[in-house]
């Protein structure tokens, strides 16, 4: 899947700007606040049907504006689409969002996903490898989502029985009926059940796929992947085996537990390792490592999503790759480039970037975007 | 912009009620302004009504106006067969499908430790008083299909298991008459979970 032209009304700083998109790399250039990441945070609300970092989402309508606009039009073999995104503001709600396919308001955002697949990556992505293990338990949720979509409602189950067995917990011990205690442990060890068998799956899809690129884009000894889980003797990886396994374990756990009024083993708090010669990266690992792991992870979901869908997903990178050498980069580079459209923000012309022989650049400044032609791109190439 | 106070104040108790929000609020008190008194004098007289003369039936806890409600004075119901919601609410919309004819037992809520509501704030011991004395042999949960609903019919069928007497629970799954390309894959999961043998008699 690709995209033809994107145009944007008044989303942040960009008031007015329409692009025709090259069919591989698309570079926007451009100095800091001038909106580069604006443009992709809009590209990718068109595939997400919302901003990935507006909370709010009325902070994506320009300051003194009432509407904000996206429209991309894409293409997939023979299919053309549009996609429309609509941000009004609204004294009663704040913010009206209006969401169209091809002209048509689209009524649930989860069917509406895979519509038109994106892959963003962005500089926090270093959080997947040495942040807090919500990040990749998160991560690693969104990729068993994608493969498996009923998922989602197993998460938002387990969600819900485990923030009740906490308030149950919370209540004195004498209050706490044994009966309901039974049945939360019960429903809660088959979600969990569901949930790390899914899990286990990914990972196993990850190792082999982590190994085969690792190798090949950045010539390094590639990092093992394991799932690290507070459930104790998992004997079997069926969904069944770990539900009993998981039983167990909170009945082992069940003083301590009611001393600490929490749940303490669970899916909620499993965590995956990345290992390289048996260290953990989190604590050991450079910059430039912690980052080709966590880019390949997006790659990987680059695969996940191309695979389950059958569309090559488009990818948006956020001038992230910065701790790459000129190798590294183009090695990775080259294998987006061979895989899907791309666009890439930078504030300059790496070296990397003169090896691809389809490039589109733009310029963005003060929150407008045009295309500069081969002739200028050229000379920029020279100079740098 | 002025609104003069005993109009602020209609606003503002309207505003508290279910799904009123400040827009509909606004449109209902101009409205009621402009009604003769006499309607205004009727709705009124409604909504004390309904607080002084409703109350709980003393053996179901359906909302009446008598001691004991029209639906468990009913001699042509069946006695053997009850069926436990969470509130007297659900009761019009399965006595509307003229299905069911047993009894009905509401239980007041459902179990939700977070909103600090547990069975013992239930209408449970009641229920059980009730399968003693009345000869009831089925139970049917119609609790929602949310995690509370679902964690209160479980329950329940703990606690009536000793008691012998049959203990299902509404099926859910794919709404009757809905094309199945318009569904979503959480209810076809559940449809898929729920499936019946075709031929299989249904529970009546």
């Amino acid at each position: 899947m690709k995209l033809k032209k994107i145009q944007i009304s008044n989303f942040r700083n960009i008031k007015s700007a329409e692009i025709e998109a090259g069919d591989e790399f698309n570079l926007v250039i451009g100095n800091n606040a001038q909106g580069k990441s604006n443009f992709l945070e809009a590209f990718y609300a068109l595939c997400l049907g919302k901003s990935y970092k507006a909370p709010i989402e009325e902070d994506v309508i320009s300051f003194n504006e009432n509407c904000a606009v996206v429209i991309g039009w894409f293409y997939d073999g023979n299919s053309e689409f549009s996609i429309t995104l609509r941000w009004e503001k609204d004294p009663a709600a704040g913010v009206k969002k209006t969401v169209l396919l091809n002209g048509n308001p689209v009524g649930r955002l989860s069917e509406f996903l895979d519509q038109a697949p994106a892959i963003l990556m962005i500089p926090d992505d270093l959080e997947i490898i040495r942040g807090a293990p919500d990040n990749r338990r998160k991560m690693l949720d969104l990729m068993c989502c994608r493969v498996y979509p009923p998922l989602v409602e197993t998460l938002r189950n387990y969600k819900r029985i485990l923030d009740a067995r906490n308030s149950w917990l919370k209540l004195p011990v004498k209050s706490q009926d044994p009966l309901l205690g039974e049945i939360y442990e019960k429903k809660l060890s088959t979600y969990a059940g569901i949930i790390v068998s899914k899990r286990l799956e990914i990972i196993d899809m990850l190792r082999p796929f982590i190994e085969e690129h690792h190798n090949r884009i950045f010539r390094l000894p590639s990092p093992d992947i394991r799932y690290r889980t507070s459930i104790k003797n998992l004997k079997d990886r069926t969904a069944d085996a770990i539900s009993g396994s998981f039983l167990e374990t909170l009945h082992t756990l069940k003083q301590e537990e009611q001393r600490r009024k929490f749940t303490m083993a669970g899916p909620h708090r499993d965590d995956f390792d990345l290992k390289q010669k048996g260290k953990t990266m989190k604590h050991f690992a450079s910059f430039g490592e912690m980052r080709s792991s966590a880019a390949l992870l997006k790659l990987a979901e680059v695969e996940i999503v191309s695979g389950k869908t059958g569309k090559s997903p488009v990818a948006l990178i956020d001038d992230c790759l910065n701790e790459f050498d000129t190798d590294h980069m183009e090695n990775f580079l080259r294998h987006l480039y061979e895989r899907c459209q791309m666009f890439y923000t930078s504030t300059g012309i790496h070296d990397a970037f003169g090896q691809f022989a389809f490039i589109e650049t733009y310029f963005t400044e003060n929150g407008a975007i045009r295309r500069c032609s081969q002739a200028e791109l050229k000379t920029l190439l020279k100079t740098y | 912009m002025y609104i003069s106070e005993p109009v602020a104040r209609l606003i503002n108790e309207l505003m508290k009620l279910p799904s009123i929000g400040p827009r509909s609020a606004q449109r209902l008190a101009y409205h009621i302004v402009n009604i003769p008194i006499e309607d205004a004098a009727k709705l009124a007289r409604a909504i004390l009504d309904v607080k002084e003369k409703i109350h709980q039936c003393r053996i179901c806890h359906n909302l009446t106006d008598e001691e004991v409600c029209s639906i468990c004075t009913d001699e042509a119901r069946t006695t053997g067969m009850v069926c436990i919601v969470a509130s007297a609410k659900d009761i019009p919309p399965i006595e509307k499908a003229k299905v069911f004819r047993g009894k009905y037992h509401v239980l007041g809520g459902v179990i939700s430790p977070l909103d600090g509501i547990g069975p013992d704030r239930l209408n449970i011991k009641s229920l059980l008083a009730r399968i003693g004395t009345e000869g009831i042999n089925e139970a049917i949960v119609a609790t929602d299909s949310d995690t509370s609903g679902e964690v209160t019919a479980l329950y329940l069928a703990k606690i009536l298991s000793p008691l012998d007497i049959k203990v299902s629970r509404l099926a859910y799954g794919l709404p009757m008459g809905a094309a199945l390309e318009y569904a979503d894959e959480i209810t076809i999961s559940r449809a898929i979970e729920g499936r019946r043998e075709i031929g299989s008699t249904p529970a009546s």
